[in-house]
């Protein structure tokens, strides 16, 4: 009989013995790869918690090196400085760990219907009772207002729609106050004018720095004010967060196309723009990887980390993750000494039929290669279970827990299967090796007199 | 013999066999407990990271006309989990005068809008219990440039904008009067009292109002702070002091909902009246990430226990069907069956005994190497953070104590309770 043949008829006839070594290598590859998936995940929801932070980077005008120019009342200085373009910003984005960006212009509209009927904005008091202020809204225009400071602190909050991003021409997100108030719904259409008054207003002044405008704007979505202002009846009417309206930047170059003054600032490219990062523990390198494009001249400019939360809270965050990251190595070297034991005790169970097998002339060698080959079967079918097993685990687990889990979030992958399987091969043969150099040692015997 | 010598004679005999059945069980209680530990102090370091993100909140009670008194504000700084009041603040208009009546000069707006009448010499009145914690102050618009901050228990003082005191010829130590007009007082039924007050600091702005179309009261540089006790007889002199405006920090930005309950069970305040606001944008945007970290860690834990009993109950099955043969014998023996099944359950709870007492030290010393291999935590001065430490509770040992030796019970009746209903002719027929 050859020791196939053997193994496989121990395996079937032994059917109970079978099943329990089969159930016991099941859990415990089950227990490891389910860790080792954890372990994965873990690193992904740390990653997370660290881009929770909003941490990244602000590019300024640098106001040292500037040429600074007395303004007309001599109170204060102008500052001449290169500013950031289209061009400086393209590069930057290149640098690797940068997820995105956002700078802002401020503009003044008042708003109207299509129809050019002034459009009243949300208003608290009666003091304001002047056409150019009671039509009046904020006007922010920026290229991703995913990334504005009103949308990454809480302020506001998108409610519907979509944000503005770098690609978007004329369109609009304004707060659901506002929306309300006029009946706008995502899609309708409305129009951002300077008004006469305000051009006359300025001219009267002796100033020509305002001229004319009237341009269509589309709403794209609609956000909802999350942190209140205080003391809103003495606000004017744009200073009110529910009159604060986000467009993309080619509707602001639209609406001060006729202001040259305002269109030459606007030109030189951006004052501040924030950057943001994937991983705060990357902040440094990144920021020096910007710092190292040679075409932008870093006399000019300055460049500041925001990453006070990140700052004050890195040493816990890290701490959470090196625990769940200790349990499981801890649980995954505890399987595999259990797998020894186990597997220890159970070639010491098989003492007696060690000594007939020997007795009957079959060599050492061939009945070790038959317990090792009825194990590794029994083996290489407990981890295809323990893969079937464990994806199951995985993708119900997080939804029984708690639903901040997606079930996609915990993914047993090949990844982490292939260690699994190779040093669970691996543990069987030393166990079962160690364990049977006493047995192998004796002789037939021995063994069957040490049996009785 | 009793079972009992039989027992421990097995265990002794047997110490290949017998050893290895305490490893096993001394493992996995060793994994239990260490990972129970680990899973307290990963609570402990979540609760951690939400006291170094924090979180405030705000009460807005300028409706409730002057309940949140200094006394309410005891109360809410007492309740458990509120870390200090931040700041309290009021705000309104008043007019300027010098010592002798005679009102004061204030910027005008270069805007479009007109100066209303009655407030050409009237700018924005701030007070605080904490100057330093004023919004202004706080977020860098303003700047204090001489003299010193309004703080807890001042009373009668004022910090002015330079160009407001240059304006009027002012500095440090000089006086004036805070008054309110007529048109001041329209509709609020208030019957102002003049209030000396002598100018502590002085301050500027750092970056430009930001848009052209103010009125003059609302500028900059028209605005002062004052103390609470000030401001309060200004308006209604007398009257006990209170806020309208307070920020209160609390240590975890996961209780802000049981904390703002709690404050609104304090008497005499209508706190229908008063808006709260949560400051807590940073735990909020770290909030998810932070309950899949903790879910994790409940999920392993789970896994872990119920992988810990089924390994124990399937390894304990196997050591009972190992001795089918010496049952049969003893059967034939005339032993009782009741006599052999207290044999195995004290062998088995011998060695348990010893493996899980075992544990607790070992899995301290490597719940200890852990702790203070891994965790580094820097003293933060400001978020003062809850110790850290991984530490294996009595309360998790006892209860794996109890846990596994009812475990250990009833897994070794129902492994041996076919085996003693079999007769020892059929046990010893079948072995061969």
């Amino acid at each position: 009989m050859n020791i196939l043949k053997r193994s496989l008829l121990y395996i079937v006839r032994k059917r109970k013995r079978t099943l329990l070594l089969l159930i016991i290598l099941t859990v415990i590859s089950t227990l490891v790869l389910s860790g080792l998936s954890i372990l994965n995940t873990t690193k992904d929801s740390s990653a997370k918690l660290r881009e929770s932070t909003g941490s990244g980077f602000s590019i300024t005008p640098n106001l040292e090196t500037a040429t600074k120019k007395a303004t007309k009342d001599a109170n204060s200085f102008d500052y001449e400085q290169e500013q950031i373009n289209n061009d400086m910003l393209n590069k930057i984005l290149k640098v690797n760990g940068v997820k995105g960006y956002n700078s802002k212009y401020i503009a003044v509209p008042s708003i109207q219907a299509l129809d050019g009927k002034n459009l009243e904005t949300v208003v608290y008091t009666d003091i304001f009772d002047m056409p150019i202020l009671k039509y009046g809204a904020m006007g922010y225009g920026c290229i991703d207002t995913n990334y504005d400071s009103y949308f990454t602190s809480n302020k506001f909050k998108l409610a519907k729609g979509r944000h503005i991003t770098k690609d978007d021409k004329n369109k609009i997100i304004m707060s659901s106050e506002l929306a309300k108030k006029h009946n706008f719904k995502i899609g309708d259409k409305l129009k951002w004018t300077i008004l006469d008054e305000a051009v006359e207003a300025q001219n009267g002044k002796g100033s020509t720095d305002i001229g004319t405008a009237d341009i269509e704007v589309e709403i794209v979505g609609i956000f909802d004010i999350l942190t209140e202002q205080s003391d809103k009846s003495s606000l004017s009417q744009h200073e009110l967060y529910e009159n604060f309206i986000f467009s993309d930047m080619q509707t602001i170059y639209d609406f001060y196309a006729n202001s040259p003054q305002v269109k030459e600032e606007m030109d030189k490219g951006f004052y501040e723009v924030d950057f943001f990062v994937k991983d705060p523990k990357e902040l440094e390198t990144v920021m020096k990887n910007v710092k190292n494009i040679s075409s932008i001249n870093w006399n000019n400019f300055t460049i500041t980390a925001n990453d006070e939360v990140y700052k004050t809270s890195s040493d816990s965050m890290s701490n959470v993750d090196k625990l769940i990251t200790t349990m499981i190595v801890i649980v995954v070297i505890i399987s595999l000494i259990i797998v020894t034991l186990i597997l220890s005790m159970w070639t010491r169970s098989r003492l007696r039929e060690t000594g007939i097998l020997m007795s009957t002339g079959i060599s050492k060698a061939n009945i070790l290669t038959q317990y090792t080959l009825e194990t590794l079967f029994v083996a290489l079918f407990a981890f295809g279970l323990c893969y079937f097993i464990s994806s199951l685990i995985a993708g119900n687990f997080g939804n029984i827990i708690d639903s901040s889990i997606e079930s996609s979030d915990i993914k047993v992958t090949i990844n982490s299967f292939i260690p699994v399987f190779s040093f669970g091969i691996l543990s069987i043969l030393i166990s079962i090796g160690v364990s049977s150099i006493s047995i192998m040692r004796m002789n037939p015997k021995e063994i069957l007199s040490k049996m009785s | 013999m009793s079972f009992i010598k039989r027992a421990i004679l097995h265990t002794v005999r047997k110490l290949g066999k017998s050893t290895l059945l305490f490893l096993v069980l001394l493992i996995m209680s060793i994994l239990i407990l260490t990972c129970l530990s680990i899973r307290s102090a990963t609570e402990t370091a979540e609760l951690n990271v939400r006291e170094s993100l924090g979180g405030t909140y705000s009460i807005a009670a300028k409706r409730t006309k002057g309940q949140i008194t200094y006394d309410v504000l005891d109360k809410i700084s007492k309740i458990k989990g509120v870390k200090k009041i931040e700041n309290g603040h009021s705000e309104s208009y008043a007019e300027y005068k010098s010592q002798d009546g005679n009102k004061l000069e204030t910027k005008t707006t270069d805007s479009d809008i007109e100066d209303i009448k009655g407030f050409e010499h009237v700018g924005k009145l701030q007070s605080n219990m904490y100057s330093e914690k004023d919004e202004f102050f706080k977020n860098k618009t303003f700047k204090l440039l001489e003299g010193r901050h309004i703080t807890k228990g001042d009373k009668n003082v004022l910090l002015v904008h330079k160009d407001f005191a240059k304006r009027n010829n002012l500095s440090i130590g000089d006086q004036i009067i805070l008054d309110l007009n007529e048109a001041l007082i329209k509709d609020t039924g208030y019957s102002p009292t003049q209030i000396k007050v002598k100018i502590i600091g002085i301050y500027e702005h750092t970056t430009e109002q930001e848009t052209a179309m103010n009125v003059s009261y609302t500028l900059y540089e028209n605005t002062v702070f004052t103390d609470q006790a000030s401001f309060v007889d200004l308006h209604e002199f007398g009257k006990t002091p209170y806020y309208s405006d307070i920020e209160v920090v609390v240590d975890d930005p996961a209780k802000l909902d049981s904390i703002v309950n709690e404050m609104k069970l304090i008497d005499n305040v209508n706190w229908d009246l008063c808006r709260i606001t949560y400051h807590d944008t940073d735990y909020q945007n770290a909030k998810k990430p932070l309950d899949s970290l903790n879910s994790l860690v409940t999920i392993s834990i789970i896994i872990i226990i119920i992988v810990a009993i089924s390994l124990i109950v399937l390894i304990l099955v196997m050591w009972i069907r190992n001795r089918v043969y010496e049952t049969g014998v003893f059967m034939s023996m005339g032993f009782s069956k009741a006599n052999i099944l207290l044999q195995h359950l004290t062998e088995i709870l011998l060695i348990a005994i010893i493996a899980f007492s075992l544990s607790f030290p070992i899995s301290s010393l490597i719940s200890g190497q852990v702790g203070s291999a891994l965790l580094g935590q820097s003293g933060n001065g400001i978020n003062k953070l809850t110790q850290l430490n991984v530490n294996v509770s009595i309360e998790n040992f006892i209860l794996m104590y109890v846990i596994g030796v009812l475990l250990i019970v009833v897994s070794v009746i129902i492994s041996t309770l076919p085996i003693l209903k079999m007769k020892p002719k059929e046990i010893l027929s079948t072995l061969s």
